[in-house]
C-alpha cells in the first residue's frame, strides 16, 4: 500500500498551495508532514486522499494511479482537522457509517 | 423594565391587528347561523369539488418543486458554473411578480387563441388554459422559490466537511446525499414544504386567470370562496375559508408533529 506522489502542483487562484511536490511513502512506514501554516500540509493530505485534484502531476496508491479516481474508490482513512462527524446519527452510527457504506453485513457492524 | 413590555406590546398589538382580529372574525361570520348551516355551505357538491381540487394542487406541487428546490440549491450552493447568479436570480421571479402577471403570461404561452404554443396543442387535443394543468403550472410557478430559498441557508451552514468524511469512508455521491446531506438539511426542506403547502393552498391570482372559474370544474377553494362572496352567500363564504385556515394550520400541526419524534430518535 505506497503511495507515490510525482510532481503535483495545485493553485488556488493566484494562491499557489503545491509547487511540484514528489513524495513517496513506503508500505508499512510512518510518515510526518512538518511545515508552517498555509504550507501546503493539508493540501497535500487532501490531494491524496481525492478531495482536491491536482492541477498536474499524478498519485499512485498501491502502485495503481489514483489522480483521477473518486475518494470513495480509493480507501484513504482521513481524520478531518475539524471534526466532521455527521450531527445527525448516533455515536455507533457515525463509527458504523464506514461499514454501513460498504453494505457488510449487519452482524459485522454490531459487533 | 418598561421598554421591555413597550416591545412586546407593541409586536403582539401589531400582530393581533393585522392577523389575530381579521382571521378571527372570520371565523366568527362563518358559524354566525351556528354549525349546521356552515357545514351544510362546506359539503354542497360545488364546495367539496372545490377542496378536491385545491388537494391536486398541493398533491403535485409540493413534491414537483420539492425535488426541483432540493436540486437547485444544491446546484447553486455546491457547484460554480456560468449563470449560477442568474439562476440564483430568478428563483425570485415569483416573489417579485405579480400572480395576475403570472396567470397572464401563462395564458401568453399556452392559450389557445394567441398563445405561442396554443395552436400546437390545440391541434393535439391538449387543453392547458381553463383546465387543470394550468393550474397546476400557475401555482407551481407562484410556489417555486419556499424550498430553494429555506434550503440554501443550511446547506450553506452544514458546509462540505461531512460530505467529504463520507466520501473518504467510501460513500459515492448518491450514498452520500441520502446518508449525510439530505438528513442535515431536512428541516430547512420541511419549512420549505410547509411553506410550498401554504401558499398553493391560497393561491388566487394566477389561478383565477387561468382557470376560467367554472363551478363544479376548474373552481379551488380560494376561487371558490370569491364566488360565494360574490353572490352573498356570506356563509358560505367564510365557512369555506375557515375550512382553507384549517388545512393550513393541519399542514403546520403536521410538520410540528414529526418533529420532535426526529429528534428524539
Amino acid at each position: 500500500m505506497s503511495i507515490v506522489v510525482d510532481s503535483v502542483s495545485k493553485r488556488f487562484g493566484d494562491f499557489v498551495a503545491l509547487d511540484d511536490v514528489s513524495l513517496e511513502v513506503r508500505d508499512g512506514s510512518l510518515t510526518a508532514l512538518l511545515g508552517p501554516s498555509g504550507g501546503g500540509k493539508s493540501t497535500l493530505l487532501r490531494v491524496i486522499a481525492g478531495l482536491e485534484t491536482p492541477d498536474s502531476g499524478t498519485v499512485s496508491i498501491a502502485g495503481e494511479d489514483a489522480t483521477q479516481e473518486p475518494p470513495q474508490r480509493r480507501n484513504v482513512g482521513f481524520v478531518f482537522q475539524h471534526y466532521a462527524a455527521f450531527k445527525h446519527m448516533t455515536v455507533a452510527k457515525n463509527v458504523a457509517f464506514g461499514l454501513t457504506i460498504r453494505k457488510r453485513s449487519r452482524e459485522e457492524i454490531d459487533a | 423594565m418598561r421598554s421591555r413590555y413597550a416591545l412586546r406590546f407593541l409586536a403582539l398589538g401589531y400582530l393581533a391587528l393585522l392577523l389575530g382580529i381579521p382571521v378571527a372574525l372570520v371565523f366568527v361570520n362563518a358559524f354566525q347561523d351556528g354549525i349546521g348551516p356552515a357545514w351544510d355551505a362546506v359539503s354542497t357538491p360545488e364546495a367539496q369539488h372545490a377542496f378536491y381540487l385545491t388537494l391536486v394542487m398541493v398533491a403535485v406541487t409540493v413534491p414537483l418543486n420539492t425535488i426541483f428546490g432540493v436540486l437547485a440549491a444544491l446546484a447553486i450552493v455546491r457547484q460554480r458554473f456560468r449563470g449560477r447568479a442568474l439562476l440564483n436570480a430568478a428563483i425570485d421571479l415569483p416573489f417579485a411578480v405579480s400572480p395576475v402577471v403570472v396567470g397572464l403570461a401563462l395564458l401568453l404561452v399556452y392559450g389557445s387563441r394567441d398563445g405561442w404554443i396554443g395552436d400546437w396543442l390545440a391541434e393535439h387535443g391538449i387543453r392547458i388554459i381553463f383546465s387543470t394543468p394550468g393550474m397546476i403550472l400557475a401555482t407551481m410557478f407562484v410556489s417555486l422559490p419556499f424550498v430553494v430559498r429555506e434550503t440554501i441557508p443550511v446547506l450553506r451552514e452544514i458546509g462540505t466537511d461531512q460530505e467529504q468524511a463520507a466520501a473518504t469512508l467510501g460513500a459515492g455521491p448518491l450514498q452520500t446525499f441520502f446518508r449525510v446531506t439530505l438528513p442535515a438539511i431536512r428541516w430547512g426542506v420541511a419549512y420549505g414544504i410547509v411553506l410550498t403547502t401554504a401558499r398553493a393552498l391560497g393561491e388566487f391570482g394566477a389561478v383565477s386567470v387561468v382557470s376560467g372559474k367554472l363551478s363544479g370544474q376548474t373552481e379551488t377553494a380560494t376561487l371558490y370562496v370569491e364566488n360565494r362572496f360574490q353572490r352573498f352567500d356570506e356563509t358560505g363564504a367564510y365557512a369555506a375559508s375557515v375550512v382553507l385556515a384549517l388545512l393550513a394550520l393541519v399542514t403546520l400541526l403536521a410538520m410540528n408533529v414529526i418533529k420532535p419524534k426526529e429528534a428524539r430518535a
